[in-house]
């Protein structure tokens, strides 16, 4: 029997279960609906709402000198970008944004404004300000509108930590990242590297729990230059200082290592500030790489090359005769040529020692056009050395063959009947500074034409944390000289800062070889003036070259010998203390003192335009310099110390704090000395100490 | 059926008397009986000692079987619901190393600028003054091979040339 309450719980469970199962049919349809009928809407808007395709940042590679000294790196930083078709309230958002950016809101309410007028309220950016700080970023994300007008953006900062050193190799960018001049423009593709790509999932704080990368993407490379920063800096403080000290307008400096071709230092004056992004037009100016992009006339250093044509081809012997006009060269229909200083007869090593004109001119005629224009080219003269820097030129070489055109379909000009006679002593060609660093390399290294090159290393970091090798293209060296040909010219270019015009460019301890060139400045409207691009090509030691150093001063009243001389002195003096390498003429180690050099220069190189029937002008001699007067040290060497006793780093330290070479035999203790304690050591002397064990 | 003043004298009836005498009085801490107040409790003897214990196989099945279930459930959703879970953990420790590690290698590249500004000659120069001067060449000193030289210091005497 079933009570009436039975009855009306069943009902009443009849009717709940109806309900839910009502509900559960509600449900089901509504699943179906964002299931299946609406899904692929719902998920496209899921996926746009959650899921977000970034760009992976890649940051600029380094460029750091040989010994890793960074030049160029990029740090990480965050921009603020707002979006003006956001923001409904100009002027509350200006306040706001600029209060939080330290910004004028007077300014950017007035951009935001131009910005909502131009594009309608519909697309468009602005960037509100770049490499904000942590603190900013973190008061941003505070603003009630934060989140959907502003965005914060990743950036990345430029520093160069040399300052100015090394800028016109280095080079610099512009606002977007971009390279603008040096290796930052050469090799922007290379350091730039490419964004990868990657898929984040974000909650509902926006913050990312899910990262895919679909493309990894390619990290900047990083490069590691030639060039060695002391050098660098000392090449350009001596520049600043010679360029001062000669009244020039500006200048360049190079320094190679002959045999390698790598470029140790590479300077031009005036300098600039590769961290400004938006240089002016005269700051702009500043950035001429004048070393590999403006060439000029070379003057006497050309005389190098012809006189290594005449003794290579087995025309003339260093000991050949050449008479010099007494400086006067008349030649019937052409205008002569002079030298300043009359010579009589002169030997061809002679001839290069006194920057005679008319004698390498008489090598160039007896050698003829022909041959002479293939050992320009054989040294690289008119050919661009392909380093790795923008805006190259290859100099100013014409075609020997008249006819030829250029690029644009224009004729050039070619070599008339009397070129080889002006071009053998450095007129009527142009060469940058870089191509006759390469030129005298030729010489240094026994005869080979290298190529000249700034990057020593370039490789690319993985994410994976494997480095990758980018390879470096560098044309093979050529041999352009014989080497018994180079040795020869080394010896007489020896003389030349021995006893020629490159006196200056002494440097105590080592052999040094060197040819000076000048060549006057013409101007249109005031002709030839009293202003030169003086020069100076040497390199150090003389029987095995680690460097050779190319200086050129622009528009200076004074002459290779006296103003371009004394900079390859200070430079190659750091170059070769840097580079560890021995000294092979300690017997000239004069303690640093200058050695006395007797007012005479190379050659005025002046065309025979200004020269023709004209007594050359008598130049002003600049004033001597005063004799140093010897420091007593020089007469006496210092006393020696007592050895005797004492360990084997004691002795090395205590020697190496006086300044005193010893040389060190056996282990144990110091047991004899020689010379004996308190002796003088003789100058260029050293303590030999005698080691032996305890008994 | 007892009334609740019976009852206290039922349980009270073998405790000792604590005053020395016997209880003939009921005391007058007694309640007085209200009206209608009777409770009525049914005291049974129950005798256990007959009882067996018998182990029921079934049940103790089935008991093992639901436990199991609910195990192997709960692995189960474990299983499914575990990976997704340690997989979203895993993911956002990872962001966060992510970002750290991001923000540590910004912190290096700060620290490497300040070490290239610091030790870059020109800065040297001008910190250095006048107590740091540049040797000159004939202030340098090397190493030349020797025969018997174990160590060597210095420029190289005019024999050794």
């Amino acid at each position: 029997m079933r009570f009436p309450v039975e009855k009306l719980s069943e009902r009443r469970l009849r009717i709940v279960a109806g309900v839910v199962l009502l509900w559960a049919i509600v449900i089901a349809g509504r699943f179906y609906q964002l299931q299946v009928t609406q899904h692929a809407g719902l998920k496209a808007a899921a996926d746009a709402q959650q899921q977000h395709n970034l760009p992976i940042r890649v940051l600029r590679g380094e460029i750091c000198d040989r010994t890793g000294q960074i030049f160029a790196i990029s740090i990480p930083t965050w921009s603020a970008v707002v979006y003006p078709q956001k923001v409904k309230n100009p002027e509350f958002f200006a306040s706001q944004i600029a209060e939080t950016l330290h910004l004028n809101a007077e300014e950017v309410q007035a951009r935001l404004d131009e910005l909502q007028a131009r594009t309608g309220k519909g697309r468009g950016y602005l960037l509100l300000k770049r490499h904000i700080s942590q603190q900013e970023i973190t008061d941003l994300k505070r603003l009630p509108f934060g989140a959907n007008a502003i965005s914060i953006e990743p950036d990345a900062r430029r520093e160069y930590p040399n300052n100015r050193v090394g800028a016109h190799v280095v080079g610099s960018i512009d606002s977007d990242g971009d390279g603008n001049s040096g290796l930052e423009q050469k090799l922007n593709t290379e350091l730039k590297g490419r964004p990868g790509k990657m898929r984040v999932l974000r909650d509902s704080l926006l913050d990312p729990y899910v990262t895919w990368i679909s493309d990894p993407g390619e990290q900047g490379a990083n490069v590691t230059l030639t060039i060695q920063n002391v050098i660098q800096h000392v090449a350009e403080r001596a520049l600043e200082d010679g360029i001062r000290e000669a009244s020039a307008e500006r200048g360049s400096v190079v320094v190679m290592d002959p045999s390698s071709g790598e470029i140790l230092a590479l300077a031009n004056y005036p300098d600039f500030d590769p961290a400004v992004e938006k240089p002016s037009p005269a700051e702009f100016a500043k950035r001429l790489n004048a070393a590999v992009q403006a060439p000029c006339e070379p003057g006497s250093v050309m005389k190098m090359i012809t006189v290594s044509m005449g003794i290579e081809t087995g025309k003339f012997t260093p000991e050949s005769l050449i008479y010099c006009e007494n400086g006067h060269f008349n030649r019937p229909g052409r205008k002569p040529i002079h030298d300043v200083h009359p010579n009589g007869t002169l030997d061809v090593a002679g001839v290069l020692i006194k920057s005679s004109n008319i004698g390498v001119a008489k090598i160039s005629i007896a050698s003829g056009p022909e041959l002479l224009y293939s050992y320009l080219k054989k040294f690289g003269i008119g050919d661009k050395t392909h380093v790795e820097l923008p805006g190259e030129t290859g100099g100013i070489l014409w075609p020997l063959d008249c006819g030829a055109k250029n690029s644009r379909g224009e004729p050039m000009p070619c070599w008339s009947s009397s070129s080889h006679e002006y071009i053998a002593f450095g007129h009527e060609v142009g060469a940058t500074a870089l191509q006759l660093a390469r030129a005298v390399s030729v010489i240094a290294n026994g005869g080979m034409l290298v190529s000249p090159h700034l990057i020593m290393k370039s490789e690319r970091p993985h994410a994976d944390g494997t480095v990758e090798q980018l390879p470096l293209n560098l044309a093979p060296p050529v041999r352009a000289l014989e080497a018994q040909t180079a040795m020869t010219m080394r010896h007489i270019m020896q003389r030349v800062v021995l006893e020629g015009t490159g006196k200056r460019a002494k440097v105590a301890g080592y052999t040094v070889g060197g040819k000076t060139g000048s060549a006057q400045i013409f101007l249109k409207g005031k002709g030839w003036i009293n202003r030169h691009n003086s020069s100076f090509i040497g390199f150090a030691p003389v029987n095995n070259p680690r460097i050779v150093v190319v200086v050129t001063l622009n528009n200076t009243p004074q002459q290779g010998g006296i103003a371009s001389a004394p900079v390859f002195s200070k430079i190659a003096e750091t170059a070769l203390r840097v580079l560890q390498v021995p000294k092979d003429d300690p017997d000239n180690d004069i303690h640093g003192m200058p050695a006395p050099v007797k007012e005479e220069d190379d050659q005025l190189e002046e065309p025979p335009r200004k020269l023709a029937g004209k007594k050359p002008e008598e130049k002003p001699k600049p004033a001597p310099e005063p004799a140093p007067e010897p420091g007593p040290y020089l007469l006496s060497g210092p006393r020696v110390p007592d050895f005797r006793g004492k360990a084997m780093v004691a002795v090395m330290r205590e020697s190496a704090s006086l300044g005193l070479p010893v040389e060190i035999v056996g282990s144990g203790v110091a047991h004899e000395q020689s010379p004996p304690p308190g002796e003088l050591l003789p100058v260029g002397g050293r303590i030999h100490v005698q080691f032996a064990r305890p008994q | 059926m007892k009334s609740l003043s019976a009852l206290y004298d039922w349980l009270g009836a073998d405790q000792p008397a604590t005053g020395g005498s016997h209880r003939t009085e009921p005391p007058d801490y007694h309640l007085r009986s209200l009206p209608g107040e009777e409770i009525h409790l049914y005291v049974k003897n129950i005798d256990n000692t007959k009882l067996i214990r018998l182990v029921d196989k079934k049940d103790w099945a089935t008991s093992i079987s639901v436990t199991g279930a609910a195990l192997v459930c709960s692995l189960v959703v474990s299983a499914m619901v575990g990976p997704s879970c340690y997989g979203m953990l895993a993911n956002r420790r990872m962001e966060y190393l992510r970002e750290e590690r991001g923000r540590l290698q910004s912190q290096m590249l700060e620290l490497r600028v300040q070490e290239a500004r610091r030790l870059n000659p020109q800065h040297v120069e001008e910190w250095a003054g006048t107590g740091f001067v540049t040797p000159t060449a004939d202030q340098v000193l090397y190493s030349p091979p020797s025969k018997e030289a174990f160590a060597s210091l210095g420029v190289p005497s005019k024999e050794d040339r």
